[in-house]
């Protein structure tokens, strides 16, 4: 669906975006994290057809996206900061996008009112910035698009409002098959509901992956044996390791049921098999780059 | 639903229409009561007891109602129109939203463009079908001035909101857009205000071009001129194409920039990479320009070439680092200084240019063979401008030369060649070989002493007369018309006396007291008693004397004694105002015999069809006084009273 390849954009000399490739399959949502200025409000305005490149390639759907009416009547960009005209309120503004956009789902939008509840004759410029929000999702989920590029999106939004809206969104992937673009400095928001996580920083990807794959491809390892460490441990890939008398925490890379197995042949006195959080994952992942990795995921 | 791929959007157009209806109706208000006010005074001049106009001239005095009314409201509505559509521009979050439409630039451009001018347009549109219907009404037929005030109105609102719109490209802020589009339009007035302002004080003799050559580049000011034109049947139809075309142009150009325009540099104060040393150059210049000659003009240091110098390069580093700091967003700018000097030292040397005369313009003084009129005076009016350049005559403009002929409503389209003669007969237009040559002399004298009077004028204090040296300062403007047709000007502040190493008196009185110059001065010198009818003599006593002198020899004593007063006056004293003027109680008048009229005259085609001439007797002029005195019986006190009136 999303093809960047060695995207580049500079700001008064500044490089913004340095060289910056992704790639995000259709019916997906990939998550973009990165501190403060590492690139992603950018990045996002380079697909929104917003920016123009200084350098490199945006392709969606195998077409180029800058100035390409096709694509751009397909994709939803919800920013962070949402510009709403002046004295408008919801039912202008779905006047408004009903008159460029090819398709606005008027039953869709009716249903919705169930959703946000929130009186759509009022003057958007009178709401919170959470409700400018939600009226930005309200008309954007009516456009059906095939890409929602959302920037901060819950930001502002309250807990239940958020899990509403990622619900509407989610059902969409599952049932239209829509890609997320969504854009996050928090980790945690988004562990729940991407499938594909990039890191950004400075103006560079320096991760990407797929969580299911790396969530199955990673542990920590709670251990303890009659004894130190046995040297057949050291046949696993062990990524970190941390001892408290003789418990033993591994973090552990490869597949769990071989891991597990061949622990149980050592006879551990006791052997716990834990998960880790995506926050987790990426610090033990990028451990060895010598990133402010700390700074970019919390 | 239809997706829209052409290049105009309705929904966005109908959009804007509807959010800015404001605009429009405030300027279909204000304009529509103007043209109800001069409807009202068209009414009053078709049907009013007083109505002497012509149905043709009221239609066609919309344009000098409308005048003022163009020069206010049509860059103001045509600037907030700009700022209003294209606001969006401006602001980060704005161009995000409007951007990510599936909608592409040339279509995003074309769109707000369009609404925008409708703003502008249409209010002009109803206001014109008011003038219209209301002329109808009236009975006035001459519709088609109507209709061409809705055009030139509708090239200048065409021209004035495509430039808002252009100079809104070069910006991503607000305020910068606005300050852009006036600096541009006041920028040649502007520049040739500094320019003429630095030339006149540092470039001894120059004189600024009579009338302006690059007003029209600044249309706000010229919309006055423009309408005046077409008020007075004069329209200048070949500017107003070249506004149209300019306008087009400025639409193009425009849309080229959005196009290729990068929205991020939204709240930037220059958008444009290329345009910012341009930018910070010329605000460098202008405030240079501008607050040098404040400074000049506050501190009252003198025009010096120093003080110039000086005050230009404090103008300038002002300009140049508040022009960085805006660029650069931070008040850090003082540590690169290579372009300020680059800067300072432009300035210096066009400034040492000018002072040091590198192009001859002072020392320059034509051969007086290549002369072929010329004109000295203390002044230079349009009398002499025409009488040198008669192509430069104009009916409409030159119209007041024949106030009191038949000639003042309808002025000939061309000035035949008596008319001409007449104007030449003007005191100071010098045709004689032996007159220009002294003429040449004197402006020689000038040119060669040019330091020293220029010195002169700093050390004293120019523009005042100086009563502890004595230096009494008079203006002196010689002009040439050379034989291959150029007009060559200079105009001196020169001093008479005092502590000045450099006699101009010589070289002033054989110039004064040549034949030429004495007969145009005092056309009275020419007149033989042969030429006159009679002559009047009112005393204003008790009882308004009146004394006819109508014989030969009446003519005669009386014109020799009138001559001989005249050639007693020294003719230096009265070009610089030396000579006291009080006039007696008793007035003179000369009736001519219609032929010999136009010599007497002093300027003008207006004596013509004339034939008296009446003056006041100067209170010297005692050879006339004692003639007279000796024809009167007017006793000896009451004839004290009248001269010493």
């Amino acid at each position: 669906m999303i093809q960047v390849r060695d995207l580049k954009k500079s700001f008064d000399g500044f490089w913004a975006l340095n060289g910056v490739d992704i790639t995000a399959r259709r019916g997906s949502v990939y998550g973009l994290v990165g501190p403060n200025g590492a690139g992603k409000t950018t990045l996002i305005k380079h697909l929104a057809g917003v920016f123009i490149p200084d350098g490199g390639t945006i392709m969606i759907d195998g077409q180029p996206s800058f100035e390409n009416i096709g694509v751009k009547a397909k994709t939803v960009y919800i920013p962070d900061d949402i510009y709403f005209f002046p004295q408008a309120n919801l039912l202008d503004m779905k006047k408004f996008y009903q008159s460029i956009y090819p398709v606005f789902d008027e039953d869709r939008f009716n249903k919705l009112y169930d959703v946000f509840p929130f009186d759509p004759r009022k003057s958007l410029r009178r709401l919170s910035r959470g409700m400018k929000k939600q009226a930005a999702f309200w008309l954007g989920i009516c456009l059906k698009p095939d890409l929602m590029l959302l920037d901060e999106p819950v930001d502002g939004l309250d807990p239940v409002m958020r899990r509403k809206v990622w619900s509407v969104l989610l059902q969409d992937v599952a049932d239209r098959n829509m890609t997320v673009f969504v854009s996050s400095h928090n980790l945690r928001e988004l562990e729940d509901v991407c499938d594909h996580v990039g890191i950004m920083h400075e103006g560079r990807i320096i991760l990407e992956r797929n969580l299911s794959e790396i969530q199955n491809n990673i542990m920590k390892l709670q251990v303890a044996f009659d004894g130190p460490l046995p040297e057949e441990m050291n046949e696993l890939d062990i990524l970190s390791r941390q001892s408290s008398g003789r418990v033993w925490v591994l973090i552990v890379r490869g597949d769990r049921d071989s891991i597990v197995s061949h622990v149980n042949k050592l006879r551990p006195i006791i052997m716990d098999a834990l998960p880790l959080t995506l926050e987790e994952i990426f610090v033990y992942e990028l451990g060895g780059m010598n990133y402010a990795v700390k700074n970019i995921i919390l | 639903m239809q997706l829209k791929t052409s290049s105009f959007n309705k929904g966005i157009y109908f959009f804007n229409l509807k959010r800015f209806w404001l605009i429009a109706f405030s300027f279909t208000f204000l304009l529509t009561l103007n043209i109800i006010d001069f409807l009202g005074f068209a009414s009053e001049n078709t049907w009013g007891r007083y109505a002497t106009y012509a149905p043709n001239e009221i239609a066609r005095a919309i344009f000098a109602h409308s005048d003022m009314t163009a020069t206010l409201l049509f860059p103001f509505f045509s600037l907030v129109s700009a700022l209003a559509v294209f606001s969006y521009i401006h602001f980060q979050r704005n161009t995000a939203m409007i951007h990510a439409l599936p909608i592409n630039r040339n279509s995003l451009f074309t769109t707000h463009y369009l609404s925008g001018l409708t703003l502008v347009l249409l209010p002009l549109a109803v206001s014109g079908v008011v003038l219209v219907v209301g002329e109808l009404l009236m009975g006035i037929t001459h519709v088609g001035y109507s209709l061409l005030w809705i055009l030139v109105s509708a090239v200048i609102l065409l021209l004035l909101y495509s430039f808002a719109v252009f100079a809104g490209m070069f910006t991503g802020h607000l305020a910068a857009h606005a300050l852009f589009f006036l600096i541009f339009n006041f920028l040649a007035v502007f520049l040739e205000e500094v320019i003429g302002t630095v030339l006149s004080s540092l470039l001894f003799g120059y004189v600024r071009p009579y009338n302006s050559p690059v007003e029209p580049l600044s249309p706000i000011v010229y919309i006055e001129n423009l309408f005046s034109g077409f008020s007075n049947a004069e329209g200048n139809y070949v500017l107003v194409t070249c506004y149209l075309l300019a306008g087009l142009a400025f639409t193009l150009g425009a849309r080229a920039i959005y196009r290729r325009r990068h929205m991020e540099t939204s709240s930037d104060v220059i958008s444009l990479q290329i345009m910012k040393p341009v930018f910070k150059y010329s605000v460098a210049f202008c405030s240079s320009a501008l607050l040098g000659d404040i400074i000049v003009s506050l501190m009252n240091f003198g025009r010096s070439f120093t003080v110039f110098v000086v005050s230009y390069l404090i103008g300038g580093l002002i300009g140049y680092y508040a022009a960085e700091m805006l660029l650069r967003k931070t008040f850090r700018v003082f540590k690169n200084n290579k372009g300020f000097i680059a800067f300072a030292l432009i300035i210096v040397l066009l400034l040492s240019g000018v002072h040091f005369d590198f192009f001859g313009y002072e020392t320059y003084v034509p051969d007086a063979r290549d002369v072929e009129i010329m004109h000295v005076g203390s002044y230079r009016d349009e009398y002499v401008t025409v009488a040198l350049d008669p192509e430069s005559y104009s009916p409409e403009k030159h119209r007041y030369f024949f106030w009191d002929s038949d000639y003042i409503d309808n002025p000939p389209a061309k000035l035949d060649e008596n008319m001409i003669r007449m104007l030449r007969l003007k005191a100071g237009v010098l045709e004689k070989p032996e007159t220009i040559e002294k003429a040449v002399a004197l402006h020689r004298t000038i040119a060669q002493n040019a330091s020293s009077f220029s010195n002169m004028g700093e050390e004293n204090g120019l523009y005042h007369y100086n009563e502890s040296s004595g230096v009494r300062y008079f203006n002196l403007s010689i002009t040439y018309r050379l034989k291959n047709g150029r007009i060559v000007e200079r105009a001196y502040y020169l001093p008479y006396a005092g502590n000045s190493s450099v006699d101009l008196k010589t070289s002033l009185q054989e110039l004064f007291t040549s034949d030429e110059y004495m007969e145009k001065a005092n056309p009275m010198l020419l007149v033989e008693p042969e030429d006159l009818n009679f002559i009047h003599v009112l005393f204003y006593d008790e009882s308004d004397t009146v004394l006819n002198l109508a014989s030969t020899e009446e003519l005669e004593g009386f014109l020799a004694a009138f001559k001989q007063d005249i050639l007693n006056t020294d003719p230096l004293d009265l070009f610089l105002n030396y000579k006291e003027v009080n006039p007696t109680s008793i007035e003179i008048t000369f009736s001519f015999k219609e032929d010999r009229a136009p010599v007497i005259q002093e300027g003008g085609i207006t004596h013509i069809t004339g034939n008296t001439r009446t003056i006041r007797l100067w209170f010297d002029y005692h050879h006339t006084l004692e003639y007279l005195a000796k024809k009167s019986a007017i006793d000896q006190a009451l004839w004290q009273k009248m001269v010493d009136y």
